[in-house]
Order: structure tokens, then C-alpha cells, then sequence
């Protein structure tokens, strides 16, 4: 239960906001490359600035200020003959990559882009969507760090054919086993929990103690400042960013990486459209309609009787805290161990970067964030007293058989 | 007896927020078997509640005025009846403007989350300290040795190995506020008789290596 003072310090975001300002030391996502299939400019609305993607003289994306009206609401998203650039305003650098648009807003040179799998992957093994989340990025992030919740915010009362799990979270067979990562989270809901600071952010493994001497490993990670980086099936993961539109909104930004087969991006898009609406990719369960609930499905199919699309759930949980969580009112407990981590790396660099030492915070060596790999993000049962090795193997496994070169 | 190698270990771990810190400390001990322990603490919320007994439960939620941040702490804990005291150094600010210039931490603070804490523990031996209580000397080689001399010496700095300074204050549960010039050992008023020094030898214990890096990180702040 922190002052208003100190929740001020890690959720604001606007310019000249500490927060703010490490989020700005990093490459954000601005928007889909899909996006730009329309006319630009391409409203663009991130960390409190209203902006646009449009060309410069040279034909090159650049990432611009538009005019704007107070009164605009934050998802703002004019058609392209509305949007008026601001010829005065600042104008950011973008990258594209993997099928999103990154733009760097922070001083000086952009840093260099860490060689994760989801930049490593051949176009055709990644696959990027985006969605809204009407609350503040950090809740959005905690939700994402915590291995806890997932059994019981997630817990299916039943468990799907593993060979219709294309595409959805948890539906998919643990490595090696005839078990599915729901009845895994259904039947062991007591992880134990370890924490490991890392050169990316922060390595999370949930240990779920099975019988017979054997144990489940879920390793996921969080990638500083704002992503994550967890394991979606055997085949592919989940590297997510959630991105400040501003104090009270977020879009969550996914590159959904294949280590096997290329990616059905037209089932994935088909999946996600579904659910979501254009050109806002705001949901379709939303706070208006409670999220689908049903009763009937919580009593016998769910626990949270609000379909079976987990990234709902996490939807619910996240804004019915709020706009901006009320820390004043929170009270941690021993299994948010990712949560304090990470709000101690977040603090540290804020105070880092009001000394000036921008060096200080992770992968801002030109030299070594082009290094960083990875990260290791996989599901494995494994013998109770073996089972970082086993872990460890499977990814090395995995990588092995990988038809782009996702060797580390 | 001098400086002695002393059997410790390296550590890592949570401590609870919402009790008061000597009662979360005192869990930490008895957690891990320590009889006592060195930590470092950096950036955790706090909180110092007039009125509020060690025995009450936490409010649900925080008045802005009794609210602050520890910047980092570095602290000697010994078990004390039911709880725990605590001595050593710190650098905090409290929300409350009025606070500006105290030198003492209450020993009623509580932290207002859970923090993660790296640390040195002792086991409990025949060997007395000053901060540390009575320690066990290492039956073979340690990283971590202690100076268990009595009296008022200056210490003799041994280069590259010596990094925190303690400045024993017992029986009194009290932290002293400390300016740390850059790159020099901690100095501050003292309050206590007698100082004691904990060594520890850079190793490549990936814990101790963490722990001296927190500390020197503490030390240039």
C-alpha cells in the first residue's frame, strides 16, 4: 500500500514523468504495419502525445505530431484526410519490424533492437496483432509477471482437444506428456515461485510440485521496461508489450513467434478479429457488456464464466481495478514476488536516469543488447531434482529442430 | 582476536511488508536457521503510523503523511525476544516535508510492500560480536570474515575486500541517517561505543557478487 505519490512515480507516463521517461529510453510500439495498408497519415495516440504516421520528403515512415483538441477521447483515430500534421511538433524515428511499427521518443540515439526470437524469426514465423485495454500499462504488465493467477483467473473446468488449440493460450500439451497446460494449472494451483534478475529484465519460473516426484516448470519472463516474453504452446510464444496511450489506456502488442512450423497468420488474424474491432482494435467483451459473462459457463466451464479467450479474463481483471490501480489500497503477498521485483528495477531506474546514468538501465549498451537472445520461455515436467536441466533442454531441443536459426 | 572467518551465508530473499520491520526481520531469521545477518535493502516504500502498536493490524490503506521510501538500507539484525533489532545505515525521505533532516529511523516503521533483500546470515555460535550477536567461526575457508576486536581502532582497511563499516549501537534498536560521499566508506555521528568490521571477499559466489554490487551501489548514491 504505497502513497499516491509513489503510484504517481511508476504509472504516469506523459512527458517530463519519471516513468515516462524510462519508457522513453526504448523503441515502443506505435502500430501494426497492417495499419499502414490504409491512407497515411495513420493516427498514432502513445505515452500522452497525439501523433501520426506519415511519410517524409524522402518517402521514408516517420512518426509526427498532429494537431489535436483537448477534447479528443484517448483512442482517438481520425480518417487520414482529418488528421492535420503539426509541422512544428517533434517528429520521432521508427523501425519496422516483424510486422510492427516501432517508434523511439526518448533523447539521443535510439538504442539497438536485443536479438530476441521474436526479431530473429524468419517473417513468415511471426505473426503481430494488437488490442485495447481501457486501464493504466502497469497494471497490464504486473498482470502479465504473475504465474499465480493464472490458475485460478484461467482455470477451464474442462479441457480441449489439444488438437484444436491453435492459437490459444494454455490449450496445448505440456512437452513430453499427455497432460494439458489447463489441467496442469487447474490441479496444482500452489506454484512455487523464483525470481532471477537477467541482462533483459527478469527470468520467472513456476514450479508446480506434482506426484511422484516430479515437477511442472513454466518459465516466462519479463523484458524491461514493459513486455513479456511467455510460452503460448510447444511451438510458439508470446512476447508482449503494453504500451501507454496514456495514463488511463494501454494497447497490448503481441509478436507471436513459431519455432516449427510458419505461422497461419490468416487463422490468427481471423481469430483476433473476432473479437476485436477495426480501426480501434478495441475489444467486443468489454465493461459494457461484462465481458460476456455468463453464469451458466462459470458454473460448469469456466471460472470466470467469460468465455474461453484468456486474454478476456486478463481484460476483466485489469480494468476492474480501475483506470489507474489505487496502490494506496493494495496489500502484496508472498507469491507476488515477479511484482516487487520488477517494481524494484522500475525504481531503481527511474532514480537511475534522474542521476543521469542512462547506462545503468538494462540494454542500453549499443554493444551487448545486440547480444541478448532468447530468452528461454517453455512449459516441461520434469524429475523434482532435475528439472532446471530438463527445462533448459527442451528449449536447446526446440531450437535444434527450428527451422530459422534460433540457436544461443 | 582480530579479523576471523566466520560461518555465513550468502542470501536472497523476501521480507513481508505491513509488520513492523524488527517482526518481518525476525521471520527472515527464523526462515533461514540465522541467528543473526547483515542485509541490503534498496528503494522499498514505507510507512510510520502514529498511534498504530506493534500488535495492530495494518490500515487499509496509507495516509500520504505517514508515508516515505527507503532509498537503501544496510543493516546489522539480531533476534530480540519476539522480534528483531536492527543497526546500520540508510538513506530514506518521507513524504511529510516536516521530516526533512531526522536522523532516525523509528523503530516502529513497517514497509508498505513486501521488499527483496540480499544478505548475510550468521549461524549461531560461541564467538560474541557486537553487532551480529554470537557467531560460529568457519571450521574452513570463508569469504566472510568478522573483526571481533573490542576498543576504538581505526580500521585497518584491507584493499578491495572491505565494503560496509558497521557501527555496532547496542542495546538500542536505531538506525543511524548517514551522508555517503561518493566512493567513500560510510561516515556519520557516532552514537554507539566500539565498531566492528564485516569483510566479505569478492568470489564467485554469484550471491555474494550480487550483494556487493547492491552495496557499492548504495555506497555511490
Amino acid at each position: 500500500m504505497i502513497s499516491q505519490r509513489l503510484n504517481d512515480q511508476i504509472t504516469q507516463v506523459g512527458p517530463g514523468t519519471p516513468a515516462g521517461a524510462v519508457l522513453r529510453c526504448y523503441w515502443q510500439p506505435a502500430a501494426l504495419a497492417e495499419e499502414l495498408d490504409t491512407a497515411l497519415p495513420v493516427p498514432v495516440n502513445l505515452m500522452g502525445e497525439r501523433l501520426a504516421l506519415t511519410r517524409d520528403d524522402a518517402g521514408g515512415l516517420m512518426l509526427a505530431t498532429r494537431r489535436s483538441q483537448n477534447t479528443e477521447p484517448p483512442v482517438y483515430h481520425p480518417p487520414a484526410h482529418l488528421i492535420e500534421i503539426d509541422t512544428d511538433g517533434t517528429i520521432y524515428p521508427v523501425a519496422l519490424r516483424k510486422g510492427v511499427v516501432f517508434a523511439y521518443m526518448g533523447d539521443g540515439s535510439p538504442p539497438e533492437f536485443p536479438g530476441f526470437d521474436c526479431f530473429r524469426a524468419d517473417d513468415s514465423h511471426v505473426f503481430a496483432f494488437k488490442g485495447l485495454w481501457e486501464c493504466n500499462w502497469l497494471q497490464a504488465l504486473e498482470i502479465g509477471i504473475d504465474p499465480a493467477h493464472a490458475s485460478f483467473l484461467h482455470r477451464f473446468l474442462e479441457d480441449e482437444d489439444p488438437a484444436d488449440s491453435y492459437g490459444k493460450q494454455f490449450r496445448d500439451k505440456v512437452d513430453k506428456t499427455e497432460m494439458t497446460i489447463t489441467q496442469v494449472l487447474r490441479e496444482y494451483p500452489r506454484p512455487e515461485i523464483d525470481v532471477e534478475e537477467t541482462n533483459y529484465g527478469l527470468k520467472i519460473t513456476a514450479l508446480r510440485h506434482m506426484e511422484n516426484g516430479q515437477t511442472h516448470v513454466r518459465i516466462t519472463n519479463q523484458i524491461f521496461p514493459e513486455a513479456i516474453c511467455i510460452p503460448m504452446s510447444r511451438e510458439m510464444t508470446i512476447t508482449q508489450w503494453h504500451v501507454p496511450i496514456d495514463d488511463r489506456n494501454c494497447y497490448w502488442y503481441t509478436l507471436f513467434t513459431s519455432f516449427k512450423d510458419p505461422v497461419n497468420k490468416q487463422l490468427m488474424r481471423t481469430q483476433r478479429l473476432k473479437e476485436h474491432d477495426l480501426p480501434t482494435y478495441a475489444p467486443r467483451k468489454n465493461r459494457k457488456n461484462y465481458y460476456g459473462y455468463n453464469p451458466r459457463e462459470q458454473q460448469t466451464e469456466t471460472y470466470t464464466g467469460m468465455g474461453m479467450d484468456i486474454n478476456v479474463h486478463d481484460q476483466w481483471a485489469v480494468e476492474g481495478m480501475g483506470a489507474i490501480q489505487d496502490r494506496t489500497r493494495e496489500h502484496l503477498g508472498r507469491s507476488d514476488k515477479a511484482i516487487i521485483r520488477y517494481r524494484r528495477l522500475l525504481r531503481q531506474a527511474i532514480k537511475a536516469l534522474e542521476s543521469g546514468n542512462r547506462s545503468a538501465l538494462p540494454m542500453q549498451d549499443a554493444d551487448s543488447v545486440k547480444q541478448i537472445i532468447g530468452p528461454l520461455s517453455n512449459d516441461a515436467v520434469a524429475p523434482s531434482n532435475d528439472w532446471s536441466d530438463i527445462s533448459h533442454q527442451s528449449d536447446v531441443e526446440r531450437r535444434a529442430s527450428c527451422p530459422w536459426d534460433a540457436t544461443i | 582476536m582480530g579479523l576471523v572467518a566466520v560461518d555465513a551465508v550468502p542470501f536472497e530473499d523476501f521480507i513481508d511488508g505491513y509488520f513492523p520491520l524488527g517482526l518481518s526481520l525476525r521471520q527472515l531469521l527464523d526462515r533461514h536457521g540465522f541467528a543473526s545477518a547483515w542485509i541490503v535493502m534498496r528503494v522499498a516504500p514505507m510507512m510510520d503510523i502514529p498511534g498504530l502498536l506493534a500488535d495492530d493490524p495494518v490500515p487499509l490503506h496509507v495516509d500520504p503523511a505517514d508515508a516515505g521510501q527507503i532509498d537503501w538500507l544496510a543493516a546489522a539484525v539480531q533476534k530480540r525476544e519476539e522480534s528483531a533489532v536492527y543497526s546500520g545505515c540508510a538513506n530514506w525521505a518521507w513524504n511529510d516535508q516536516a521530516r526533512v533532516g531526522e536522523h532516525t529511523l523509528p523503530a516502529r516503521i513497517r514497509l508498505a510492500e513486501p521488499a527483496f533483500i540480499r544478505g548475510i546470515g550468521f549461524l549461531t555460535g560461541a564467538h560474541k560480536s557486537k553487532a551480529l550477536g554470537a557467531v560460529r567461526l568457519a571450521r574452513g575457508p570463508s569469504d566472510i570474515s568478522l573483526d571481533l576486536s573490542t576498543g576504538d581502532d581505526d580500521i585497518h582497511a584491507i584493499p578491495g575486500d572491505v565494503i560496509c563499516d558497521l557501527r555496532a549501537d547496542p542495546p538500542v534498536t536505531r538506525l543511524l541517517a548517514l551522508d555517503f560521499p561518493i566512493g567513500a566508506h560510510p561516515q556519520g555521528r557516532e552514537i554507539g561505543t566500539g565498531r566492528e568490521t564485516l569483510v566479505i571477499r569478492r568470489s564467485n559466489d554469484p550471491i555474494t557478487a550480487r550483494i556487493i554490487a547492491d552495496f557499492n551501489q548504495t555506497a555511490a548514491t
